[in-house]
């Protein structure tokens, strides 16, 4: 069984790999990971004053189908609101990776670290306002 | 041997194991299993996966269905509950870890279900451990060995001290 070419270009060009300012306010950390593989996965949101995503980054250590997922996922939230962003499903990854059967959880992995890190932002930003 | 010498539920002549060593009629399965019993094991953490198999094939041999296909429905229910208990038994004491989870609990570790949930320290714990296996593999592998090495330390001289008799759990031991 053959990887698809999209997942294979996200291996070996990976896009948005590194990481942001973690204490910076604007900036949403999302680390995850998968006790059955070992795969943690850690995004980074950049998100301005207006709910939207300015940048991205990931670092992600597991197998490639992993690795693909996270570097999608940078390239598909960037410029989103995070209101969209947060509706990204795994189906979605899935998808456009062709992930087979198996991988199914690295593209789980990606949605719940897009979760996350729009979770530590909203954490962060309510912090704030109080 | 399970320990106690009972008498055979045919013939009434004594019989310390699964089957009678003088009709050969499967016995009932204890029940309320001691799993290391169960194999004819004595409660012990310091044995291997080959000794667990080998009682439980030891054992496997005794009660094993097929060696009762001819015999009373009575006899092949029993033959089937043995080897229920005996799987359950192999399942609870093969591992180190499942072992000791039994012996410190008195109850058979629940099976794997993908691991506990992961929490964020644990997380960022291993993302930091693999962001220096990335810069500098030789240290972290240094940094594994003192880390074995101090664990079987500990392992060892609470071992010993549990076999000296100093049986109770210890104190972070699972609950």
């Amino acid at each position: 069984m053959a990887y698809s070419d999209t997942l294979l270009n996200h291996y070996e060009n990976p896009q948005n790999v590194g990481s942001l300012d973690k204490a910076d306010p604007q900036v949403g950390t999302g680390l995850v990971g998968a006790p059955a593989c070992g795969d943690v996965m850690k995004l980074q949101l950049k998100i301005d004053d207006d709910g939207v995503i300015l940048d991205a980054k990931f670092k992600t250590f597991g197998c490639g189908s992993a690795i693909a997922s996270s570097s999608l996922v940078t390239t598909m939230v960037k410029g989103k609101s995070i209101d969209e962003a947060a509706k990204i499903k795994n189906a979605d990854i899935a998808a456009e990776l062709s992930l087979p059967p198996v991988k199914i959880h690295c593209s789980v992995l990606a949605e719940d670290a897009i979760k996350a890190a729009i979770a530590d932002y909203r954490k962060k930003k309510s912090g704030q306002d109080i | 041997m399970t320990g106690k010498v009972a008498s055979c539920w045919r013939c009434h002549e004594r019989v310390g194991g699964p089957v009678c060593p003088s009709c050969g009629t499967i016995q009932p399965p204890p029940v309320d299993p001691d799993h290391f019993a169960v194999l004819g094991l004595d409660r012990c953490w310091t044995l291997t996966p080959k000794d667990v198999d080998r009682a439980w094939r030891a054992r496997s041999r005794l009660v094993h269905p097929d060696r009762f296909a001819g015999k009373s429905a009575v006899q092949r229910r029993m033959s089937l509950q043995w080897t229920a208990a005996i799987n359950s038994a192999r399942r609870a004491l093969r591992d180190p870890v499942a072992r000791g989870w039994y012996l410190a609990t008195g109850r058979a570790r629940p099976r794997d279900e993908g691991g506990p949930p992961l929490d964020l320290d644990f997380l960022e714990t291993v993302f930091e451990l693999q962001v220096q296996l990335d810069d500098d593999p030789d240290g972290v592998a240094a940094q594994a060995r003192a880390l074995r090495d101090q664990a079987m330390t500990d392992l060892d001289a609470r071992l010993h001290a549990w076999e000296a008799g100093d049986r109770q759990a210890p104190p972070d031991g699972p609950a």
